[in-house]
């Protein structure tokens, strides 16, 4: 031991610093632990909508301790609470392709007022069969879909305007427009894409569609409106401007640079005044909730306004791009446009300014198709090299500063787009899509944390088996650096997501539909209302439920072949007390019916017998005891309609 | 003289509450009811969450409470009506009669009033329906203060009208003793 001193006071040394570093990471933890805890029983400081990718529904969690608040079902039927299912929310996803009971959703977007989130409403893209919705976050149900008619993939939607004027669809999958039976090989140059204007009313939030683009055979990517000076005008990305219709991972990926195309929509009012629009027959749905009568409405509608670049002058035009640009993002101050240059390492940084006046001096390298084409120079702020692998999308803070998230080196670098300066990098687990800070792509960002939305999770949970969760990261980036404070697996693939502060959406809560409000034709408002009546083969049970039965809960008198719709009206003025239904057979599901509300369940029994129904929604204490029975007898018996229960 | 003037219009007018605000107030907290449960006991009704109380009252078979269960709420508004005028009728003419009267008959109001809701009160708690699903050993819910029922934690306390009453009854004794002290030291 004295032969070898320095051995062991180096040991001891590697110790020390072991024991210092081990002390550091804990506390990091224990920050980290810190900042994410909400007590039992408080809030969290924000609310943020994930999109739900190919579960086709919109997840909302709490931040910062990631918590999952509810599943919004919005395009894909939920047989949890009956959406889809029931008969008053089946209309709502009715499409020209007939009932469609899933889609893919990916960019929420919540309703703007003066460029910042007002917590009025949230709107979701359907990338398959092209539709928008509009969720009500006062109830946090779908109030609204409408199918987007000449379009294949609505990608690049649905992103808003400054003060929700419009919110936009644009076509990923070019189609032929109008779509007929042609040869693929004929793509270049036959199919088109078209940019979807659709207008909401600044009251009501319904959504109709205003005009529609026509535009070349690209696929449209993302899209961002403008803000301040750039309010007016919406930008949307592309690639495979090389309009190829096969093996695109390679043929799409030829050109140095694709486009971002610029869209003057104050021109376009401008020409639809001027009657430049053009009126064409097509089919697509609209799709709403009637408050008063507590259904959900189809609408067919015939045809839609095209305008035709060629025919408006100052319409639309395209900004080269480094290659096949995914994200397009706008600054909070309006002026800065910055791509996501997916296969490019560098990043350009576009002003808009700059961009005005290559339009005025006409600082044109040709055209695409006849729309103008910017010259690259004239429009660039600042190139920014050397980013990052796969840089996708951009979210803003206030400060200055832009956070890049980076699919391929699986991280989000922070850096100054004005001046074109690296800040901060940070890793993230794994494969970062979007990204997003509440309010980052508004006017005023809340800029304390940026989400991380990843599509693959590998080691990061327990594992379970070869089908994992997706996941996100919080990240805050309050300080110089930015530090990693949770992982939270999501339910579906958080693509995008938008964030509120709470107190926004919490004001507007609805806790309860009123009784007297409820104008469903089927409603019941007391037990002594209820009954049932049969014409031909079908029966119409109109019912009640309230703590803690149903009235009727004995029917008899039901016949094989017949269709039975079960209408039950939850009587409950009180907040939380929803009641289930279910039936033995039904091959559909249950419905959750909420105070005050009225919903359907259709039912076809298949053979004689008795069969019970009970609530579905754990109620009070004698939830067990609500229950009834259906008697069905056979077809030919002569049993006559008749109904008891309590109150009756 | 003045002064049982002003005290009597004082009653006059702390009875007139009784047409604005509730008397009585209940309030009952349990553990899923975070945000409370208030009933109001007004002149002529019953206000507040009456209908979320009932459909808690049903599973111990209590009765529900409708405003056409009380007689009282027709008899309390004319009852305060007279109240009030013969109050302004002493503060216009105050003397040991005029305002005597008024105390006493008030005050043997008052009296029987509280013992009318107190067995109201027992009646709710006592007559229960014999096959409601839970049974549970009758009670009586609190005229005032504070009680524990099942699990719900019940406060019942004046409100704004009841306090106006309590005034009125205050403000009537005062006047009157003034008055009588008034009339020894002649």
């Amino acid at each position: 031991m004295k032969r070898w001193p320095w051995l062991w006071l180096s040991m001891l040394a590697v110790l020390a610093v072991g024991l210092v570093g081990a002390a550091k990471v804990k506390k990091l933890a224990r920050n980290a632990a810190k900042k994410v805890y909400v007590a039992p029983g408080e809030y969290d400081e924000f609310y943020a909508f994930l999109s739900g990718g190919f579960n086709g529904q919109i997840g909302v969690y709490g931040l910062p301790s990631g918590r999952l608040l509810k599943i919004v079902p919005v395009f894909a039927v939920n047989p949890e609470n009956g959406w889809g299912y029931s008969e008053e929310t089946k209309p709502m996803l009715m499409t020209s392709q007939g009932f469609i009971p899933w889609d893919d959703t990916h960019h929420p977007e919540l309703s703007q007022t003066d460029g910042v989130p007002d917590g009025r409403w949230l709107f979701i893209n359907a990338n398959n069969t092209p539709r928008i919705a509009r969720i009500d976050l006062g109830t946090f149900h779908t109030a609204e879909i409408i199918e987007i008619p000449n379009s294949g993939g609505n990608h690049p939607s649905p992103f808003t305007t400054q003060n929700t004027e419009y919110v936009v669809a644009g076509t990923r999958f070019s189609v032929p427009i109008p779509q007929r039976d042609m040869p693929i090989a004929n793509y270049k140059g036959n199919f088109k894409g078209t940019f979807t204007f659709v207008k909401v009313d600044s009251k009501t939030g319904e959504m109709s569609i205003a005009f529609q683009i026509l535009v070349p055979g690209f696929d449209y990517d993302l899209a961002h409106c403008g803000k301040g000076p750039s309010h007016g005008w919406c930008f949307f990305s592309m690639y495979n401007s090389e309009e190829s219709h096969t093996f695109l991972e390679r043929n799409a990926s030829q050109k140095d640079k694709d486009y971002i195309a610029a869209v003057n929509w104050k021109r376009a009012e401008e020409c639809l005044k001027e009657g430049k629009g053009e009126k064409m027959k097509t089919v697509y749905y609209h799709n709403y909730w009637d408050e008063e009568r507590m259904m959900a409405v189809s609408e067919k509608k015939t045809s839609v306004t095209i305008l035709k670049p060629g025919k408006c002058e100052g319409l639309v035009y395209y900004i080269p791009t480094p290659k096949s640009p995914h994200g397009v993002d706008v600054d909070p101050s309006g002026e800065y446009i910055v791509p996501g240059g997916k296969l490019s390492s560098t990043i350009s940084v576009f002003s808009f300014s700059k961009m005005l006046n290559a339009i005025k001096n006409k600082q044109f390298a040709g055209d695409a198709y006849g729309i103008p084409v910017l010259k690259y120079e004239a429009v660039l702020h600042k190139e920014v090299p050397n980013l990052c692998l796969g840089p996708l999308h951009n979210e803003f803070d206030t400060r200055g500063n832009v956070y890049t998230s980076c699919f391929i080196s699986s991280e989000i670098v922070k850096w100054r787009y004005k001046e074109g300066t690296i800040v901060d990098r940070i890793p993230v687990y794994y494969s970062i899509g979007h990204l997003m800070i509440p309010g980052g792509d508004s006017r005023k960002p809340w800029d304390k944390y940026v989400v991380a939305l990843n599509k693959i999770t590998k080691d990061r949970f327990l594992p379970t088996g070869p089908e994992l969760a997706q996941s996100a990261q919080l990240i805050d980036i309050t300080g110089k650096k930015m530090e990693m404070l949770l992982d939270f697996p999501t339910m579906g693939e958080p693509h995008y997501a938008q964030g509120i502060k709470a107190d926004l959406v919490l004001k507007r809560q609805v806790k309860i539909y009123r009784l007297e409000n409820n104008h469903h034709p089927f409603a019941v408002k007391s037990p002594a209302e209820t009954k049932v009546t049969r014409k031909g083969r079908r029966v119409d049970v109109q019912m009640i439920a309230i703590r803690t039965h149903f009235t009727p809960d004995n029917i008899e008198g039901i016949r094989v072949g017949d269709t039975v719709y079960f209408h039950v009206t939850n009587l409950e003025q009180d907040w939380d007390i929803p009641h289930g239904f279910a039936v033995y057979g039904a091959k559909n599901t249950n419905i959750l019916i909420m105070p005050g509300q009225t919903l359907t369940l259709k039912w076809v029994p298949k053979s004689p017998g008795v069969y019970p129904f009970y609530c579905t929604d754990f109620c009070s204490a004698l939830h067990q005891e609500m229950q009834g029975y259906v008697r069905v007898s056979p077809r030919n018996a002569r049993v006559k309609l008749s109904w008891a229960g309590a109150g009756l | 003289m003045t002064r049982v003037k002003a005290l009597m219009v004082v009653a006059a007018v702390g009875l007139a509450l009784t047409y604005f605000f509730p008397l009585w107030s209940y309030r009952l907290d349990a553990p899923q009811y975070p945000e409370g449960l208030t009933m109001y006991i007004y002149s002529n009704r019953v206000g507040g969450d009456v209908d979320k109380i009932d459909i808690v009252n049903h599973y111990i078979g209590m009765k529900k409470i409708e405003d056409t269960h009380f007689t009282e709420f027709k008899v309390f508004p004319i009852a305060f009506a007279i109240f009030i005028l013969w109050a302004l009728f002493a503060a216009w003419k105050p003397s040991l009669s005029t305002v005597g009267s008024w105390v006493g008959v008030f005050t043997v109001f008052g009296v029987i009033s509280l013992i009318d809701f107190y067995k109201w009160l027992y009646h709710y708690g006592h007559d229960l329906d014999p096959s409601a699903a839970l049974q549970v050993p009758p009670f009586t819910p609190p005229l005032i203060g504070p009680k524990n029922l099942m699990n719900f934690y019940v406060v019942a306390l004046p409100h704004v009208g009841g306090i106006g009453i309590l005034l009125a009854a205050l403000t009537g004794w005062i006047s009157l003793i003034l008055l009588w002290r008034a009339q020894r030291a002649l």
